[in-house]
Order: structure tokens, then C-alpha cells, then sequence
């Protein structure tokens, strides 16, 4: 379960574990992590339980709430965030959630146990996680055939070179580099042997010949 | 109508992460079958599960006898449920497994589906790719409006399914039918694809690599496990392809986990 570290100038003030469906912090009494200053609001900003996410939310406050050092009137947490009100620091303390950690295996839940009755807006189309990878940079140039002269930048996925229905070539940008395979017809070759089935590594200036075609692949950098 | 044929291609890999597969695919191309199944619960039940939601379904498609096709789909997906929830009840040891399933059956030329989870079928019709299932999961039911297209991409929600085979009294899954047109690609796959690779860049293998099945397959997995791999990835394949042209088959790639590459009529 995650936890708030609540300090203030440095001073450790309390350390608060996020066990219910919402905390709320502010300067009242009823608040589960009271900031005891004029300047902060009654009920000044609040963690909410979505799923095995936790939403901060500003209450509106007067004198703001900011997240990393970004104001924020509501903001997904991640662990490690540090969330400031006036001169209180709140550091959002959630090991489990790191990647590999056992609450990455699927789990069946009770249909809206755990979310608020209704939804806040449009349905958006649920895209894929955010993943920190790199590709690439790499085009190929023709050095034989009608293109010969031209760049091609290699910018998306897959790029397929040679003609539909003949023999067709592609090449994929990984995160190792660049692989190419035949898609359909004869095998192309590759500085002048024809590649086996399936993906095979493509260096910087290796050749590639398909139809009357010739392409080089280069890769910047 | 025997004007079609179907091509399938599948391919099953553990990933970069874990150490087993809990994933299963399965495939009857003579009866216009194809599904893949994502176990879930204690690892040793999460393999049972899926194998089971998959052999059962096709076992009771296969040979459906005098059910109309779709009182057959939903039949299949009820056994398959009661047989996953009978197998965990008789060791301790199993108790929480269940699966997703996705099931495509074409049939007719028509394809049936039925869902359950998070598994996904999409379509690619010439350059346009459509999700046909709506995924069973707490972000997608719940919570896409309250989060922004950025935040769902870093939720912790993300393994969350609100709806699997096997662990609840009954389970209610979806069906769809529609017509299928020579030259569609289907392709069926368990969240290890979906939850890592972008729409577009499935929609660019499914395209750009249509001529070569085994190859698509390949691809989906490879870029998944560039991506991380933090699960297992399961893809299943299917062409619609014109009866009058044949098919060269490609030679077989070397690649580990399951491979096929079928063929056979629509509609018998």
C-alpha cells in the first residue's frame, strides 16, 4: 500500500499509509493529513483510489498544489512524486507499483469496486503503456536502379521495398538496430547473399538488392 | 461460397520477463477455428486455465451438431467457463485460475466472435485496422474518461480485467458477427501484444507484411519483446484470402513457441 512521507523544511512530520478509498489533506480537523498552516486551504487537496492508481486532486484551494514542481489540479501519481503544499513537502512513497513487482501479473476484479460511479468525460481508446525504448535513426539510399540517388527515411516501424505481387523486401527499425526479411517472392540478397526466412540484422551500409532495385541502409550517428 | 480461403499463421513466446507461458493458442483450420486465451491466478493454474479455455472451445465447436452456429459459440464459452471453475475446485493448488478467451470462427463466410478479458481481435480491411472487441478491463469500462490518453499509458490499472472465464458464477461474455471480405486480416492476440505495441504499428506488420503470414506473426512478437516483453505474447493470424490464387507457403522461420501455417475452404 502506498504512503505519504509528510515533511516540513526538512522536518520528517508524519509518515501516513493511503488505506482507504480517499485521504484528504488540509488544515481542518477532519483532514487525514493535517497541514497546520493559515495559508493552507480547510480541505486543500485529496488522494483518490482508481483501480491501483491514486489520482491527487486539488480541492480548489487558494494557494495551490504542486506535483515535481508543476502546479497540478489533478495528477496520476507515480512513486517518488513530491507533492508540495505552501512549505510542506509530501513524498508518494509506492514500491509495489515498479515494474516486475508482483502487481504486474493480471487480476480479475468485481466489476466498479473500485472506481467512482461515473465516468468524467468521453471514452478515449485505450493506448499501449508507455515504454522507455529507443530507436534508431536510419534511411536507405538507392545506389542502382529507376530511384538510384534518392533517401528514404526509415521513420516508422516497417518500410517494404520492391514490387507488390513480385518480390517484395522489408526492413524494421528495432531498438538493437534494423532488421530486413523477404516478404514475398524470391529472396532479396544482402550484400549479395539471399537472406534465410525471418528477421535478419541489417548493418549501417550493408546492400540490399531486390527486383532491379539496389538500396544501402544508413544509419545516423 | 467456397469462393475463400483461410490462411492462418500463430505464434506463442514467453516474453523477456517471465519464465512460463501461460498463454494458449489454438487453432482448427478445417473448422474455420481460431483463439487465444490468457491464464490468470497461481502460475501452474494460469497454464491449465488457458489450455483448457481453448481445447474446450474448439472441442465443442468442432462438432457442434444440430446448434445453430451462434447458440453454439455461446455454449462453448459456458462449458468452457464451468470446466475451468470444476478443474480448479479439485486441488487446492489451482484455486483463482481462470482465462481470458478470444475465439474467432469463421464460418460461412461469416465470422463468429466471443470474448472474455482483455484479449483482443482486430481487423485490418485494405489500410484501416478496427479493434472488434472491447476489452474487459477496469481502465477500459471504468476509467478511460477520467484519465487522459497520457496517464493511461502510465496507470497501474493496466493488468486489471474485470471479466475472465472460470472465476465468478457465470460469466457474460460478448459476441459479434459480421460478413468477411476477401483480403481481411484478423488477428487475434493476448494483452502482451496489445498493452506494449501501438494500434499503428500493428496496423503497419498487418499490412505491410500481408503476403507472409509467418512473418506477421514474428513481427507482433518481436515487437513486443522490444518493448519489454513484461508478458507473455500470443498472436493468432487469419487471411482471407481468394480461392483461385494459389499460395506459395513460405519457408518456416526458425523462431521458438508454435507455428503454423494452414490452410483450408471457408464453409463447408
Amino acid at each position: 500500500m502506498p504512503k505519504l512521507v509528510v515533511s516540513r523544511e526538512g522536518n520528517l512530520l508524519a509518515t501516513r499509509f493511503i488505506d482507504g478509498m480517499r485521504l484528504t489533506i488540509g488544515r481542518a480537523t477532519d483532514c487525514d493529513v493535517r497541514l497546520e498552516d493559515v495559508a493552507v486551504s480547510k480541505h486543500h487537496a485529496q488522494i483518490e483510489v482508481l483501480g491501483k492508481d491514486y489520482v491527487l486532486r486539488d480541492l480548489g484551494s487558494a494557494n495551490g498544489t504542486s506535483v515535481n514542481g508543476q502546479e497540478v489540479t489533478r495528477h496520476l501519481l507515480q512513486h517518488g512524486d513530491l507533492i508540495r503544499v505552501l512549505g510542506f513537502e509530501m513524498r508518494y512513497v509506492d514500491h509495489k507499483s515498479v515494474a516486475g513487482g508482483d502487481g504486474d501479473r493480471t487480476m480479475v476484479i468485481e466489476g466498479g469496486a473500485l472506481a467512482p460511479p461515473q465516468a468524467a468525460g468521453p471514452a478515449t481508446a485505450m493506448p499501449a503503456r508507455a515504454v522507455d525504448v529507443t530507436y534508431p535513426t536510419g534511411s536507405v539510399r538507392w545506389t542502382a536502379g529507376a530511384r538510384t540517388g534518392e533517401t528514404v527515411p526509415l521513420a516508422r516501424a516497417i518500410a517494404t521495398f520492391g514490387d507488390p505481387g513480385g518480390q517484395v523486401v522489408a526492413i524494421f527499425r528495432r531498438p538493437s538496430g534494423f532488421s530486413v526479411a523477404a516478404v514475398e517472392g524470391q529472396p532479396p540478397r544482402v550484400n549479395g547473399k539471399p537472406v534465410p526466412p525471418g528477421w535478419q540484422p541489417l548493418a549501417s551500409g550493408d546492400r540490399v538488392n531486390v527486383g532491379g532495385d539496389e538500396l544501402v541502409l544508413e544509419i545516423a550517428g | 461460397m467456397n469462393d475463400k480461403i483461410l490462411q492462418v499463421a500463430s505464434r506463442t513466446d514467453a516474453g523477456r520477463v517471465r519464465k512460463f507461458n501461460e498463454d494458449s493458442v489454438g487453432a482448427d483450420i478445417g473448422a474455420g477455428l481460431v483463439a487465444v486465451a490468457d491464464g490468470l491466478g497461481p502460475q501452474r493454474g494460469a497454464e491449465a486455465a488457458s489450455r483448457i479455455a481453448t481445447a474446450t472451445v474448439l472441442e465443442r465447436l468442432r462438432d457442434h451438431g444440430a446448434l445453430a452456429p451462434r447458440v453454439a459459440l455461446r455454449e462453448a464459452l459456458g462449458h468452457a467457463d464451468r470446466a475451468i471453475r470444476d478443474k480448479a475446485a479439485t486441488d487446492p493448488a489451482l484455486k483463482g485460475m481462470g482465462s481470458t478467451l478470444s475465439v474467432a470462427w469463421f464460418h460461412h463466410g461469416r465470422v463468429l466472435m466471443g470474448h472474455v478479458g482483455d484479449s483482443r481481435i482486430y481487423r485490418l480491411r485494405g489500410p484501416r485496422l478496427e479493434r472488434l472487441t472491447s476489452d474487459h478491463s477496469f481502465l477500459n469500462e471504468y476509467a478511460t474518461g477520467q484519465f487522459t490518453t497520457e496517464e493511461l499509458r502510465r496507470s497501474h490499472s493496466r493488468q486489471l480485467v474485470t471479466r475472465a472465464l472460470g472465476v465468478s458464477d457465470e460469466v457474460v461474455p460478448d459476441f459479434s458477427e459480421q460478413e468477411v471480405e476477401v483480403g481481411d486480416v484478423y488477428m487475434l492476440c493476448s494483452d502482451g501484444l496489445h498493452d506494449l505495441v501501438e494500434d499503428a504499428d500493428i496496423g503497419q506488420a498487418l499490412e505491410l507484411l500481408q503476403p507472409n503470414l509467418e512473418l506477421i506473426a514474428e513481427t507482433l512478437v518481436a515487437m513486443a519483446n522490444d518493448r519489454g516483453g513484461r508478458d507473455n505474447v500470443s498472436v493468432a493470424v487469419v487471411r482471407i484470402a481468394p480461392r483461385a490464387v494459389s499460395v506459395a507457403e513460405p519457408a518456416r522461420g526458425e523462431g521458438r513457441g508454435m507455428f503454423g501455417w494452414l490452410r483450408a475452404m471457408m464453409g463447408r
